[in-house]
């Protein structure tokens, strides 16, 4: 334990884990689309949740739905910011560095509602800036691309732009 | 897609100048009297006034031309191809969103519209401190008067919207003036997607006026073209250095034009005009260049209604508030403007803190939704120095504005000021966007929340979509990187003309301010380069 605040302390305040503007070498040979899936499968059902479906095979529509939605924001984004991303994702799915920043010692897939949203709660307020920039990050995406699809407005009161 | 006629497509078939870095590519080299780069409020005024003058303009813009035919009124479609890295560009601690344009016409295509004149207590201020003698409201009044003429600028004569008259019916109770806003509009049909490309080309943004009147004037644009690099040469910019853009238009793809000019101006926007400074490695002598850019950080305050608010709809930020502004001297506690955002649901929902079913119970509330949002005035203070833009490895700017102490006992008082107006024009319940406040039910509820709550970045939500500084216009080569002319200190043949010049923040939404500087900067070039006296914006096309 001691150990790993050390770690988190030298290595991940102000960020320097993450390299910002240009790829990161360490992310060389990792697939990007796959740490994507893993921990957006996990954080959309916990972002969304009150939002989506209820119903089992519509609820597994909607956060494919989502995530789709995520891939679409995520590649219209800065290269800077999409190179960021990747790192963030590659943490978040790498088992020492996931049981470091989430505590979770099991896959994404593993993790239920209720064990996200208290990672997620914990990052809002956490102490490195960090994991809050994550949550941020996380909840800006997730959020932004589920409102952005037609399909959700109706259920916020919202008729759509007028008819010209 | 809208079917108003579509002045763009108009111009492109009888034959305007206009090429797509992207799509058709580019010259190798090219050769004109002035190039132009960036095409938002300093960049459209500039091209219009110097190709009126006869000169020959190179317009250089990095996003894409897209025309009323193209604005659909969706953010999924708005955001990614009309802002800064698709309206998500963050400061360097991800503590503020900036939301500034990226496309023909720049942040004039997608602004809210509002039009003020630069408030006399700010140009007295850059009188004093930055020597700049003949920026008086005299001297510019009859160069704010050619803007207003220009673009149609006046008072706004429908009613407020619900979102916008909440603020005026709550600030009315507790005597607070809340007068209207100027908006530049020409048969507005008050939809309220202006933020989003206007679908009727009412709003009189750079895209349907000055950009089409120096294209038809006989300048050239192109599009998904990239300022990356300044070749400096002997104290003079020898050529400039353009990128095209790959087909995604958000990276180079490998192939470059030179331009070369007799001058060349930067409207590129604060951030982006600085960054190109800093990765030509202009010279700086006193390290300003980026420097000192400023934000008008932005805190917001939603509310939840009994009626229907419908945010969505009608002309946004048509009412305002300089209550909080006006009241103290500019650098005593910091001053705030309030006005009301329009709300569309991404912009909400990004926003808007909280996540899992306290999200969603919230955005449930959308249509019931108001929201204020306080504009902080920054730049007059020691501790209010704005941020300072840096250049990442790729070459891509990233803005450090660290916010400071006195910047949040700022936005606790207008978190503040926020919610005692909510409450007082009968908010259900208010919930300020921190990631610690509770939604409250009523102001002695609120005020001892709020109160309490720690001011942190990453915590408070900090949103802006006013930058400016970094480039500032100045007296003496000590104090600014640009001269009273605009003209660059250490480069005979540069000139800039943006938000950029502000030595400080405006106090209060800038677009009239680049408008009616770099008109009177853009005419005194034109006049230079020509020798012939210039009409200025006066006898436009109409």
């Amino acid at each position: 334990m001691v150990q790993r605040r050390t770690f988190l302390k030298a290595g991940l305040a102000g960020g320097a884990v993450l390299v910002a503007g240009g790829a990161a070498s360490w992310l060389i040979g990792r697939d990007a689309a796959a740490d994507r899936r893993e921990v957006l499968g996990a954080v959309i059902p916990a972002m969304l949740d009150g939002a989506l479906p209820v119903a089992q095979a519509e609820r597994a529509a909607a956060i494919e739905q989502a995530r789709m939605g995520v891939e679409t924001a995520i590649a219209a984004l800065s290269p800077a910011s999409q190179d960021e991303l990747a790192q963030l994702f590659a943490l978040m799915s790498i088992p020492p560095t996931r049981l470091m920043l989430a505590g979770l010692g099991h896959r994404w897939r593993d993790a239920g509602v209720a064990e996200v949203s208290s990672v997620l709660q914990g990052w809002r307020t956490h102490r490195l800036a960090l994991l809050q920039s994550a949550y941020l990050a996380l909840h800006d995406l997730i959020t932004g691309s589920w409102y952005a699809d037609p399909a959700q407005w109706p259920a916020i009161g919202y008729a759509g732009p007028p008819r010209l | 897609m809208s079917h108003f006629p579509d002045p763009i497509a108009a111009g492109l078939a009888r034959g305007w100048r206009v090429l797509d870095a992207s799509a058709t590519g580019l010259p190798d080299e090219v050769d004109c009297d002035v190039a132009i780069v960036g095409t938002g409020a300093g960049g459209g005024i500039t091209a219009e006034i110097l190709a009126r003058a006869g000169l020959r303009v190179l317009m250089i813009e990095e996003g894409p031309l897209k025309s009323s035919r193209d604005f659909d009124m969706r953010e999924s479609e708005a955001y990614p191809q009309l802002y800064q890295e698709s309206a998500a560009r963050k400061t360097k601690d991800k503590a503020i969103n900036i939301l500034q344009g990226r496309c023909v016409g720049g942040s004039t295509t997608v602004n809210w519209t509002s039009s003020f004149r630069t408030p006399a207590p700010t140009l007295a201020w850059w009188r004093e401190r930055y020597g700049l003698g003949d920026f008086t409201p005299e001297a510019l009044f009859p160069w704010f008067e050619q803007a207003e003429h220009r673009l149609s600028i006046g008072p706004w004569l429908a009613p407020p919207n619900e979102n916008n008259d909440l603020l005026r019916r709550g600030a009315a109770r507790l005597g607070i003036p809340a007068p209207a806003i100027l908006r530049n509009v020409r048969g507005c049909l008050n939809l309220g997607y202006c933020g989003l490309g206007c679908p009727t080309n009412a709003k009189q943004s750079m895209l349907v006026t000055t950009v089409p009147a120096a294209l038809d004037a006989g300048a050239t644009l192109y599009t998904r073209a990239r300022a990356s690099r300044l070749e400096i040469a002997d104290g003079r910019v020898a050529a400039l250095e353009v990128q095209w853009l790959d087909a995604g238009g958000l990276r180079p793809g490998g192939r470059r034009t030179q331009v070369r000019a007799t001058h060349f101006v930067l409207s590129g926007g604060a951030i982006n005009t600085p960054a190109l400074l800093l990765r030509s490695q202009a010279p700086d002598p006193n390290r300003l260049v980026g420097a000192r850019t400023f934000l008008h950080p932005t805190i917001v305050s939603a509310a939840s209604f009994e009626q229907r608010v419908d945010g969505f709809e009608g002309a946004p930020q048509t009412i305002y508030s300089d209550f909080f502004l006006d009241g103290g001297p500019i650098d005593g506690p910091i001053g705030y403007k309030l006005e009301a955002p329009p709300i569309h649901p991404v912009l909400y929902a990004t926003t808007l803190h909280g996540f899992g079913p306290v999200h969603a119970q919230r955005m449930k509330d959308f249509a019931h939704t108001h929201a204020l949002l306080a504009l902080l005035r920054d730049g007059f203070h020691p501790q209010a120095a704005g941020g300072r833009v840096e250049v990442r490895r790729d070459g891509s700017p990233v803005l450090d504005y660290p916010l400071t102490d006195y910047v949040f006992d700022g936005a606790r008082r207008a978190l503040l000021s926020m919610a005692e107006i909510q409450f007082e024009a009968g908010a259900r319940v208010v919930y300020p966007v921190h990631e610690l406040a509770d939604g409250y039910r009523s102001w002695p509820e609120a005020r001892a929340a709020i109160g309490a709550l720690p001011m942190k970045p990453l915590l408070l939500r900090v949103v802006s979509a006013h930058v400016m500084g970094g480039c500032p216009i100045a007296a003496d080569a000590g104090r600014g990187v640009v001269q009273p002319d605009g003209v660059h200190w250490q480069l005979a043949n540069l000139s800039v003309h943006d938000g950029s010049l502000f030595p400080t923040s405006i106090g209060a939404n800038p677009q009239l301010s680049v408008y009616g500087i770099t008109a009177r900067l853009a005419s005194g070039l034109a006049a230079r380069l020509t020798g012939r006296q210039s009409s200025g914006l006066l006898d436009a096309a109409a």
